[in-house]
């Protein structure tokens, strides 16, 4: 047993994508975890004789409009970015695998009601919708977590639907219906840990396209309020004085690509490991 | 004391469509008697397999099953497994009947263990705690002949040769401790020497364990020398029903002989012919005996008339209007 997974270990660090994936998201969750109590100044603090300065020894990533510092900025947003994001996430696979196990294999009337809710609300554009509830809401970080996963979670449970109709054809499940498991013990012990190579990599995927989502509200000016920032925020300021003062929008744009590059190669390694070890 | 345990009384599988149905098996009667051993022997395609999942009510919605399927333990009620909800039937599923699928390594969860598998299904089904399973799980390993069960244990599927994965699924079934083990071509995949120890390993649960065996097989020699009682199936539909001896010796269907003859021919290392038309074919393009286009003794009298059962004097339930050598 351990030397499979010894095997299954070395296939994930062979596989460049995951290894790169695996250090770059790896850092950036130090970083968030870690990174504010490194912080050289207190994000919030203003200090307007030190107002667009640009990257120095004193201030490695420059200072804003009001002279808060931007590395320290940088890193504290850090937190909210991708603590929105996982989260957001977190309920998004949630809702998506019990609709979808509960659609998929239970079929019938639920699965049909539940797959027209799904067509409906994939026919908003999800952006837009998300846009005008945290717009006309309170716009709060919670708010925006449980809109972001609203509107998220049908094509996780489209995927699990579909897999789990295929995983009901297979002999393996027939066998153990002739052996008489009830339904909870078929869906936890037959059904999820057949799913869970598809939903470790749409996992990776959708963090990724989460923090997209977060970083353009909060660009737009919502979800997140002043004087805290997520990377979105810090990106719109650099909005007003984009050639003046390029470190503003910089840094945190480079934060963003960072990140979102990192999961998608995770999300991409995985998926080719599983599609080699299917061949 | 023998009595008969499983009785099937009339069994109709459909394939409903939207617009049509269509009839997959049919007037499908037989009985098993305690520890006795029944083979059903055909040709791909005939019913074998369905007739398997019809009895347990593993076949989709759109599978209709009509008929009685009655099932006795002794000194328990019949009961009619057909007529049982979902949750009725899982207790026998459970503890009273186990089935060992063809194909035993697509049987089994590519993502747990061997011994997780057979843990749950011995936890669930004697209602034990699982430190109670994980040693029975262990001893039903080595009572199948694995040879080292806590190695087998920590296995996980895809790491087992055919014939441990034949062992395993052989396990899973037993877990229940059921009176009544179905089994789906458990030799196919199997070479002789395997073959000859699976069916010597069958033999053994059968005393061991008071076991009664419902077998679909293609291994007639094996088995004409241990079963009871033989159903052969073409096209849905037993054409002949009755003691193994008696039907190996002297077939009276003439399908039953030419499967036979051709048996034999083969053994002898001859070639056989290919038999035509097809199957699919000749069961669909008339309406009087479904056997009539490859029967060897086929008269006029076959074409528009499905022959009606008849029930000859030693049990032999039959199908067909001129019977060989009655």
């Amino acid at each position: 047993m351990t030397r499979l997974q010894g095997m299954r270990h070395s296939r994930f660090w062979s596989n460049r994508n995951c290894r790169y994936g695996t250090i770059i998201v790896g850092l950036i969750l130090l970083m968030a975890i870690i990174g504010p109590l490194f912080a050289p100044y207190d994000p919030t603090q203003q200090n307007l004789e030190q107002i667009l300065q640009p990257p120095s020894l004193k201030h490695i990533c420059g200072t804003d409009f009001y002279g808060r510092d931007l590395l320290s900025r940088l890193l504290h947003g850090s937190r909210i970015s991708l603590g929105v994001s996982l989260s957001a996430t977190f309920l998004t696979m949630l809702i998506g695998i019990v609709l979808g196990l509960l659609a998929g294999y239970f079929r019938g009337w639920l699965d049909k009601f539940l797959m027209r809710i799904v067509d409906i609300l994939l026919g908003f554009p999800r952006l837009f919708i998300i846009l005008l509830i945290v717009g006309i809401s309170r716009s709060t970080l919670l708010m925006t977590i449980v809109v972001l996963a609203g509107f998220s979670w049908m094509e996780i449970a489209r995927l699990v639907r579909a897999e789990t109709r295929s995983i009901l054809t297979t002999n393996y499940l027939m066998a153990a219906q002739a052996l008489g498991l009830n339904h909870f013990r078929l869906i936890i012990a037959y059904i999820l840990p057949n799913l869970r190579g598809m939903l470790l990599t749409s996992t990776n995927l959708l963090i990724a396209s989460m923090l997209t989502i977060e970083s353009s509200l909060s660009f737009l000016g919502l979800g997140v309020n002043e004087p805290n920032a997520s990377w979105g925020t810090l990106l719109s300021q650099g909005r007003l004085d984009p050639t003046g003062a390029w470190w503003v929008a910089l840094f945190a744009g480079i934060a963003i690509i960072i990140t979102v590059v990192g999961f998608n190669l995770l999300g991409d390694g995985l998926n080719q490991i599983q599609s080699e070890s299917r061949t | 004391m023998s009595f008969p345990l499983l009785q099937v009384i009339n069994l109709k599988v459909e394939l409903i469509r939207p617009e049509s149905s269509k009839s997959l098996l049919q007037e499908v009667n037989f009985e098993l008697r305690s520890q006795e051993l029944l083979a059903v022997i055909g040709e791909s395609g005939g019913g074998k397999s369905l007739l398997i999942k019809a009895l347990l009510k593993l076949l989709p919605p759109h599978f209709k099953v009509s008929g009685q399927i009655i099932y006795t333990d002794g000194n328990e009620q019949p009961v009619d497994l057909n007529h049982l909800s979902e949750k009725e039937i899982n207790v026998y599923r459970r503890r009273k009947i186990g089935v060992l699928f063809q194909e035993p390594l697509s049987g089994l969860n590519p993502v747990l263990s061997c011994g997780t598998q057979l843990r749950d299904a011995v936890a669930f089904a004697r209602e034990v705690s699982f430190a109670e399973a994980h040693e029975i799980a262990l001893n039903l390993f080595a009572t199948v002949g694995l040879l080292e069960p806590a190695a087998i244990y920590c296995t996980y599927p895809h790491q087992l040769s055919g014939g441990m994965a034949q062992r395993v699924a052989l396990a899973l079934a037993l877990a229940g401790q059921p009176r009544l083990l179905l089994i789906d071509e458990p030799t196919s995949a199997l070479d002789c020497i395997a073959r000859r120890e699976f069916m010597d390993l069958i033999q053994n649960l059968r005393q061991t364990q008071d076991l009664t065996v419902f077998m679909v097989t293609h291994d007639f020699a094996n088995i004409a020398q241990i079963a009871a009682k033989i159903l052969v199936l073409y096209a849905g539909l037993p054409v002949e029903y009755g003691d193994a001896d008696r039907l190996w010796r002297q077939p009276h269907h003439p399908y039953t002989h030419l499967l036979f003859t051709t048996y034999q021919t083969l053994q002898k290392g001859e070639t056989v012919a290919p038999s035509s038309p097809k199957l699919s074919d000749s069961a669909s393009s008339s309406n009087g005996c479904s056997f009539a286009p490859r029967c060897p003794v086929v008269q006029d009298h076959c074409y528009p008339n499905f022959p009606s059962y008849q029930l000859l004097p030693d049990g032999t339930r039959l199908y067909c209007h001129f019977p060989l050598s009655p």
